[in-house]
């Protein structure tokens, strides 16, 4: 049976891209067993910039540690923001894809949850052992590969991005849930009664900058960037509604909350590789 | 067309995974879906293991760039498997 046979033009990978980042709902895309080799994968991630795409697969596409320098450009870059997946495998990456991943991860990389390296032929006399630790976040190596310092350093990584999307996700929501009572005003029809009584809530007496700025109060640990609040706050006083059929995951990427912004003004007090001290 | 619209199931999945498809084969389901109003509401394209190549691919980025804007597609399958 013939086959999809998808070749490394470099022409067309870059435009099927660019059809990609315009779809807005996009968040899988299946590439694998296709040759597109360093120069078609670097094609195609030059171009990507999808604000929905969460997993990508590009396992034996024919890679070899020549296209790390654009992989590594495209996952440290901004256009990969929601990107929480990527396989990887059965390409020659060698040792260099897996140190590629780390520095990746240790630079820049939030966003990533899972990648799968399995069979790229990484070098093991590279590496010397140490034990592992379980964890919800996925990276998929092989079995030799295990109890290398790196691999125990990426998965640490994984784990710090995933609660930081967690932690974003969860203080957009609780954002959201004070930005209506203090910035959304309902229109009333009082009665004579009411017009004489006190505020019930005096809060929305005060000018909506202070208000505002009472909300931006709600991030003291800095999960949101600037940008992220400014977008919920103009979605909660503008009292649109996603919807009961719309998912929360929609929600999230209307205000950009889907993913932890990494450029913003306290992202630097994140920059860890232990879990643990995002969670305490 | 009508055929092309049952191709469609209740979950907006479009499956065409190794049916030997070529490039005019594609071009002519795309164009069937589109008249019908269907292409819009697909949410999980599998084309995989099918026969077009490049020109399939090309096809396929010009759609999306004239459609995509309007379109739900969530996942698309395109491994030569």
């Amino acid at each position: 049976m013939l086959k999809n046979n998808i070749s490394d033009n470099e022409t067309i990978l870059r435009n099927f891209a660019l059809g990609v980042n315009n779809l807005p709902r996009l968040r899988r895309v299946y590439l694998s067993s296709n040759i597109l080799r360093d120069n078609g994968v670097s094609a195609l991630l030059s171009v990507l910039n999808s604000r929905s795409l969460q997993r990508i697969q590009l396992s034996m596409t024919g890679l070899t540690p020549t296209c790390l320098v654009n992989l590594e450009e495209y996952l440290m870059s901004e256009r990969s923001r929601p990107l929480q997946s990527i396989r990887l495998n059965a390409n020659l990456l060698g040792s260099e894809g897996l140190e590629s991943m780390v520095k990746i991860l240790k630079q820049m990389n939030t966003s990533l949850e899972e990648i799968e390296l399995f069979s790229v032929g990484v070098d093991i006399a590279r590496f010397s052992a140490e034990v592992s630790k379980r964890s919800s976040t996925e990276l998929t190596v092989d079995a030799h590969l295990l109890h290398t310092p790196q691999y125990f350093l990426v998965r640490r990584m994984l784990d710090r991005n995933q609660i930081l999307r967690r932690r974003t996700a969860s203080n957009a929501a609780q954002l959201l849930l004070a930005s209506r009572v203090l910035l959304l005003r309902v229109r009333e029809v009082k009665t004579d009664d009411q017009l004489d009584s006190p505020l019930l809530f005096p809060l929305l007496e005060l000018p909506y900058e202070l208000r505002e700025n009472i909300l931006r109060m709600l991030n003291p640990l800095g999960f949101l960037s600037d940008s992220q609040q400014s977008k919920i706050l103009a979605y909660a006083a503008a009292g649109e509604s996603a919807g009961w059929a719309v998912e929360y995951i929609r929600w999230l990427e209307l205000v950009d909350c889907h993913r932890f912004d990494w450029h913003h003004q306290y992202a630097s007090s994140f920059r860890t590789t232990d879990p643990k001290e995002i969670e305490n | 067309m009508g055929r092309t619209q049952n191709l469609i199931g209740p979950t907006g999945e479009l499956n065409l995974e190794h049916n030997d498809l070529s490039t005019p084969d594609l071009a002519a389901i795309i164009d069937g879906l589109n008249e019908c109003g269907f292409l819009t509401s697909i949410s999980i394209l599998n084309v995989a293991g099918n026969a077009f190549g490049d020109p399939g691919l090309e096809l396929l980025a010009q759609t999306f760039l004239q459609h995509g804007n309007n379109m739900q597609l969530e996942k698309l399958c395109l491994q030569n498997v």
